[in-house]
């Protein structure tokens, strides 16, 4: 591990890593800081202008905004009661209680300094477990990959959405848009219905902005369009201020289209540090969030929303003021913002160790990865130790840095939050747009893109979770042609798989979690019955 | 009681019927479709023993079974009386204004070529503003244009990509 502090911070010299750093995370903590953009959004927005990028500071880049935007969150969730993003639900908890007793400014040095401490552990945990994990996934034989992509989709599938029918029915419609280009073996042209752009198939980085930007900025224009239609229906229209009952009118729109930073006083806007005290009092929940960080972040579909939570219900049974929890608690801000921080890193493991995305974010993530042609697995620490030593430097100077934009930064989001959000939502649609068609010149590019997102929308209306056809768009190649490379192998005998010890562990794990999750189901419906 | 049928506390929705009907239909079409186009594959003399065709046809196969599964449990919530189908109208709602963006990026991508790229995101700017309930007037103008100007430049100037520049260099000579 010391050798790759030393490369790491020789890289930090060498390389413009630390600008893609800093420059991630102040993106990251506007992106966050706007309710409905989450981290996986934000880095989305970003993947196509990492095209024309150094590799080393693109992956920093995207990495950071994630540090950035788990940050960022916590802002409107303590100044206006609103998260900018699913895991800082629980840092409102106690957030907007301690801004509504005029501690908005130390609950948000509260959370910044957590968010710190957090993005620390989880570097560390992560620069300790991804080693090994990869050196164990090295020893890999094509049965074992094969095995490998089926855990993945299978455990992906079990947690990332509330049907496990619909989670594995997401994972195989990833795994059909994989199909599309030529054959891995044969290199027969499949469903490509003769268009030259589709003979490499469908890059992963059109499908996770249309999946993940594109839907949500779709779903987010019908709704917000149907509060503005409802607000002028009631009489309520004006936008431009005026006096008396119109002006007034005007703040009711606001409140309908955006959220209402006007609730967020000056004095709020100022970030105050804790104490000597206060830190003190701050590192149990802080072991607790960094501890429930990184076991749920290593856990691929757990993520940073479950271990905020967690980790927020374990600080209020081992804290010796339980009574203060959701009237205030500095420790209630603390040990979320400490987890969801913790997991910004330890998320990586499951992805650097075996090209398995974990959540949305560390998908993405994958998407800078593969843009630039690596591979992340077992095989990047041999053919490009670099690129993750620079990801670790990086993540360490996005940690560094978050101490100096976190503060900087809340003005410019108090401003852009009170932006018009339909011209909000406008500016980033056209950024969507250049962005996708700026990687290759291609409209036909924009197409897609434009036809993912619809996808998105009609599978995220129907209940269909995202991350699994991602995860099958990505992990589609690995399926199939370590599949049949191996029945090359065998002559077609799929006792193979059997044959290899690997294989069998990680099938048999993929049958068990596919199992457990059924079971918890039943017994959840069991339960309710019951009730 | 139903098995792993997903619902709120309250049980399972009405809403939530239809969605998991139309959830299995889309997934039962797509894996026809997906069929008949892999039934189209060519073979060929480099195939191994699967086949270019073979594993769409696995995973036309599962999709299939999953939609039928949906369905079948979707239909057993109804005949339980869980819940009385009714139409989804907010989903069928939320579908529309999603379609609305979506037919913007689309008219967005057919004039860009003639039109040229600032003049095409600022039809985008102002289009999906105004969709989204900004009122027009000269600021939403002066807004679309002069983020149109500010892509360009940052996109042709900053950036050096050649974005579709449309009918403007020929207006020019060029």
């Amino acid at each position: 591990m010391m050798e790759a502090v030393a490369d790491g911070l020789g890289m930090l010299v060498t390389t413009p890593i630390a600008l893609a750093a800093a420059g991630g995370v102040a993106w990251g903590i506007l992106g966050g800081a706007l309710p409905g953009i989450s981290p996986s959004i934000s880095m989305a927005l970003l993947l196509p202008f990492t095209y024309g990028m150094e590799p080393h500071s693109a992956i920093v880049l995207l990495a950071a905004t994630y540090v950035g935007a788990e940050y960022g969150g916590s802002i409107p969730a303590i100044l206006i009661h609103t998260p900018g993003t699913n895991a800082a639900a629980a840092t409102l908890l106690d957030g907007h209680p301690m801004k509504l007793q005029g501690r908005g400014g130390e609950a948000l040095g509260i959370s910044l300094y957590s968010g710190v401490i957090g993005g620390f552990v989880g570097l560390l945990a992560l620069m300790a477990l991804t080693r090994p994990l990869a050196e164990l996934a090295l020893r890999f034989t094509p049965m074992s990959y094969f095995a490998l992509g089926v855990l993945g989709l299978g455990v992906i599938a079990s947690l990332a959405g509330p049907s496990l029918l619909k989670g594995l029915a997401a994972g195989l419609l990833g795994l059909m848009v994989a199909t599309v280009g030529a054959d891995p073996v044969s290199g027969v042209p499949r469903f490509t219905f003769g268009q030259p752009d589709l003979l490499d198939g469908v890059a992963p980085i059109l499908v996770m902005v249309g999946l993940f930007a594109v839907s949500e900025l779709f779903l987010q224009a019908g709704s917000l369009r149907r509060r503005t239609q409802r607000s002028e229906f009631c009489g309520v229209g004006s936008r431009s201020g005026g006096d008396g009952p119109k002006r007034r009118a005007g703040e009711a729109f606001r409140g309908a289209g955006q959220p209402a930073w006007n609730r967020a006083s000056s004095e709020s806007a100022r970030i105050r540090w804790p104490g000597a005290r206060m830190r003190r009092r701050l590192l149990k929940p802080q072991l607790i969030g960094s501890t429930v960080g990184t076991l749920e972040g290593v856990i691929p579909g757990a993520g940073g929303t479950i271990a905020a939570f967690l980790s927020y219900n374990e600080a209020r049974r081992w804290s010796r003021t339980p009574e203060e929890f959701g009237r205030g608690s500095p420790e209630g801000v603390a040990a979320p913002e400490t987890a969801n921080n913790t997991v910004a890193a330890t998320a990586l493991v499951p992805l650097l160790s075996f090209g398995i995305p974990g959540s949305n974010s560390a998908a993405v993530l994958l998407g800078g990865f593969l843009v630039h042609g690596l591979l992340p697995g077992p095989r990047l620490f041999e053919e490009n130790a670099d690129a993750v030593v620079g990801l670790y430097a990086g993540l360490f100077v996005a940690n560094l840095s978050l101490l100096v934009i976190g503060g900087a930064a809340l003005p410019v989001c108090l401003w852009l939050v009170n932006r018009s959000r339909p011209l909000l939502m406008a500016f980033i649609y056209a950024l969507i747009l250049s962005g996708i068609y700026s990687i290759n010149g291609s409209l036909f590019d924009l197409g897609l893109t434009l036809a993912a997102g619809m996808a998105g929308v009609v599978l995220r209306v129907l209940g269909f979770p995202l991350l699994p056809v991602v995860l099958g768009v990505v992990l589609g190649s690995l399926v199939e042609s370590n599949y049949r490379r191996s029945l090359l192998l065998s002559g077609g005998a799929h006792s193979i798989f059997l044959e290899d010890p690997a294989a069998v562990v990680l099938l048999s794990l993929a049958a068990l979690v596919v199992v457990a999750s059924v079971g918890a189901r039943v017994r959840a419906c069991l339960t309710a019955e019951r009730e | 009681m139903m098995w792993g049928i997903q619902g709120n506390e309250n049980g399972f929705s009405g809403q939530s019927v239809v969605k998991e009907l139309t959830g299995a239909v889309l997934l039962l079409v797509v894996a026809a479709g997906y069929a008949a186009l892999a039934g189209g594959i060519n073979p060929s003399a480099l195939d191994d023993g699967v086949g270019a065709a073979g594993i769409p046809f696995i995973y036309a196969a599962l999709v299939g079974a999953l939609g039928l599964a949906l369905a079948a449990r979707a239909a057993a919530a109804r005949w339980f009386g869980r819940a009385a189908p009714r139409l989804a109208g907010v989903e069928s709602r939320r579908l529309l204004g999603a379609a609305g963006m979506l037919g913007i990026g689309v008219a967005y991508v057919a004039v860009v070529p003639f039109v040229g790229y600032p003049l095409a995101l600022a039809g985008v700017l102002a289009g999906a503003a105004l969709y989204q309930g900004e009122r027009p007037g000269r600021r939403l103008v002066g807004v679309a244009l002069g983020g149109g100007a500010a892509f360009w430049l940052f996109f042709e100037g900053f950036l050096r990509l050649d974005m579709p520049s449309g009918f403007w260099p020929a207006l020019w000579g060029g």
